[in-house]
């Protein structure tokens, strides 16, 4: 059962900062160090650049505070010549963790620079190429359309609409992306009827593609879920382009099943499938784009947001090959 | 009517795989598509087409790999399409050996011209002839001269070296590492600067409008190509 991610992170902090402490702590009692300043301050500096380095400067500030305490305490009486030496520690404490956490601080921002950056790339890829699609086969219908026969010219119109929903979609994904809206701050969630939500996400795809069925499959009772509407319906909206656009299926099944506790919407098709490296960079933490064959990368920025959406809202998207085509299955927490 | 050219499209857009074939359908070409890299290696060595159209499309190197393994054994004319913006993924590809690059959006008559200049340029009866010109342009390759409109301008030796090359390969662009390498030595690769002012030399003697020029085109960040016959420009009306 995924948890929200808010907290694993701070319990992970705590955790880091307590064992390093009783670490510390340990090290001395066995070297029988804290009578004397310098060699606890030694061990508890190291200790404290651990924290900061593995959680951030804070939990390090905190670790140096504490262990000026416990110093103190275990000491029992305090002399001038002890006040001044521990105060020296915690300042170095201090240092450290500010030294230590700021490093941290950079590589991760370094590295979501990067995946925004890859994520930026991808995006221009997959806005430039529908478009330059348009503007080619318009260019041919106008300057060549004679020499072209009636198939051919009916495939590079209904090219041209494929390619205007690919961006439109595309277009979506952009402001949702930017809208500020994805973040567990921000996330705005209600009661929502799932079986609203499938059949409006349904109609509106069916409206722009007549020639793919999408039947949906709910229970008796269906189930009414705490999320932000627009955001999930965008979700559907990226998974059934997927399966009709990439996968080229005729059939996209929607089933709603409640188990567990969650609400689990599998997008079943009879298409292409989708490539073993999509499968793995679905379950992996990776950051999206590195999959290897043009499909699965064109995939990548909408699934990456459907994923972010839905781990947002607590729950998790897989993705899978069935018997007959590709298998997207998301869980939203009831 | 002699054998079509065959054509190879790796491009991973099913919409835009379309609109490329069908264009070449309408040059007179036969075409085959295919999505991934690993499609186009058993593609081009089951049956080698005469040009390949390569998509580089995203910074994880599939394309490029692709380029890198059919250089390795073959010398495939092949065009690589791009996006405006990426200078260094056109350069390096370029480098890797691919003939020339187009940037999306593109018209038509744009690929076309670059798909008949790539394929022009390998055919092995082509002997490099002893001038070249396109307008009023003409390049005499054996008299070391070149002429605007029957009259010398009256080239430097590196001027000259700069022109020839160009015309040697017009149509095609030529890297800046390509000309200063060729004129200076591999050494002096890195520095633009010597070339920059030699090409607007070059410009204030050949061109009528040095700010608008004709017959040589600056590819920013890439390099620079000869215009041909059917890519000259229009002349400004005065």
């Amino acid at each position: 059962m995924p948890k929200p991610q808010f907290f694993s992170t701070s319990m992970k902090n705590i955790a880091v900062t307590v064992i390093c402490l009783a670490a510390a702590v340990g090290v001395c009692l066995i070297l029988k160090f804290f009578a004397g300043a310098v060699g606890f301050g030694a061990v508890f500096l190291l200790g404290t650049a651990v924290v900061a380095e593995k959680a951030d400067k804070y939990y390090g500030f905190f670790a140096a505070s504490a262990g000026a305490v416990m110093a103190v305490l275990l000491k029992g009486s305090v002399s001038a010549k002890d006040a001044s030496e521990l105060i020296v520690i915690l300042l170095a404490g201090i240092a450290v963790s500010i030294i230590a956490g700021r490093n941290v601080g950079t590589l991760k921002r370094a590295e979501s620079e990067k995946t925004r950056a890859d994520l930026l790339r991808l995006l221009a890829h997959d806005v430039r190429t529908p478009l330059a699609s348009v503007k080619l086969s318009a260019g041919i219908l106008a300057e060549r359309g004679e020499m072209l026969t009636q198939q051919e010219s009916a495939a590079l119109i209904s090219g041209m609409v494929s390619s205007a929903d690919q961006l439109i979609l595309m277009t979506e994904n952009i402001l949702m992306l930017t809208s500020g809206k994805l973040s567990a701050r921000t996330l705005k969630k209600r009661r929502e009827s799932a079986e609203e939500i499938i059949s409006e996400a349904a109609l509106r795809f069916r409206r722009t593609h007549d020639d793919v069925a999408v039947i949906s499959t709910v229970p008796e009772d269906p189930a009414e879920i705490m999320m932000d509407a627009s955001l999930i319906e965008q979700v559907m909206q990226n998974l059934l382009e997927n399966a009709a656009g990439h996968g080229e299926a005729s059939i996209i099944e929607i089933i709603l099943k409640v188990k567990n506790g969650f609400a689990e919407f599998r997008f079943s098709d009879n298409g292409r499938g989708i490539s073993a490296e999509l499968i793995e960079e679905l379950f992996a933490e990776r950051s999206v784009g590195s999959a290897d064959t043009g499909a699965a990368r064109s995939m990548g920025v909408g699934l990456s947001l459907c994923k972010t959406i839905i781990e947002l809202h607590g729950g998790s998207l897989l993705g899978g090959n069935s018997d007959n085509g590709a298998e997207f299955t998301f869980t939203l927490p009831l | 009517m002699g054998m079509n050219f065959r054509a190879l499209i790796i491009e991973d857009n099913r919409e835009m795989a379309c609109s490329l074939n069908t264009l070449l359908k309408t040059e007179d070409f036969e075409a085959e598509i295919v999505t991934s890299g690993l499609e186009a290696q058993r593609a081009f060595s089951s049956n080698p087409p005469d040009v390949i159209l390569l998509d580089l499309g995203l910074p994880d190197m599939d394309g490029m790999k692709v380029l890198t393994n059919l250089r390795m054994w073959s010398s495939i004319p092949v065009v690589v399409i791009s996006g405006r913006m990426n200078v260094e993924q056109k350069v390096a590809a370029l480098d890797a050996g691919a003939d020339d690059y187009i940037t999306k959006p593109f018209s038509p008559d744009e690929l076309s011209a670059r798909i008949r200049v790539a394929i022009r340029h390998k055919a092995p009866d082509m002997l490099v002839s002893h001038k070249y010109s396109v307008g009023d342009l003409e390049i005499n390759y054996e008299l070391f001269r070149v002429s605007v409109g029957g009259r010398d301008v009256g080239l430097t030796q590196s001027e000259f070296k700069i022109v020839a090359l160009l015309g040697k390969n017009a149509g095609h662009v030529l890297t800046y590492d390509y000309l200063i390498s060729q004129l200076w030595g591999p050494g002096a690769m890195g520095d633009n600067q010597i070339l920059r002012v030699n090409m607007a030399n070059i410009r204030r003697k050949i061109e009528k409008k040095p700010s608008s020029p004709r017959y040589i085109f600056t590819e920013v960040g890439v390099g620079y190509r000869m215009a041909t016959e059917d890519t000259l420009a229009v002349e400004y009306p005065k």
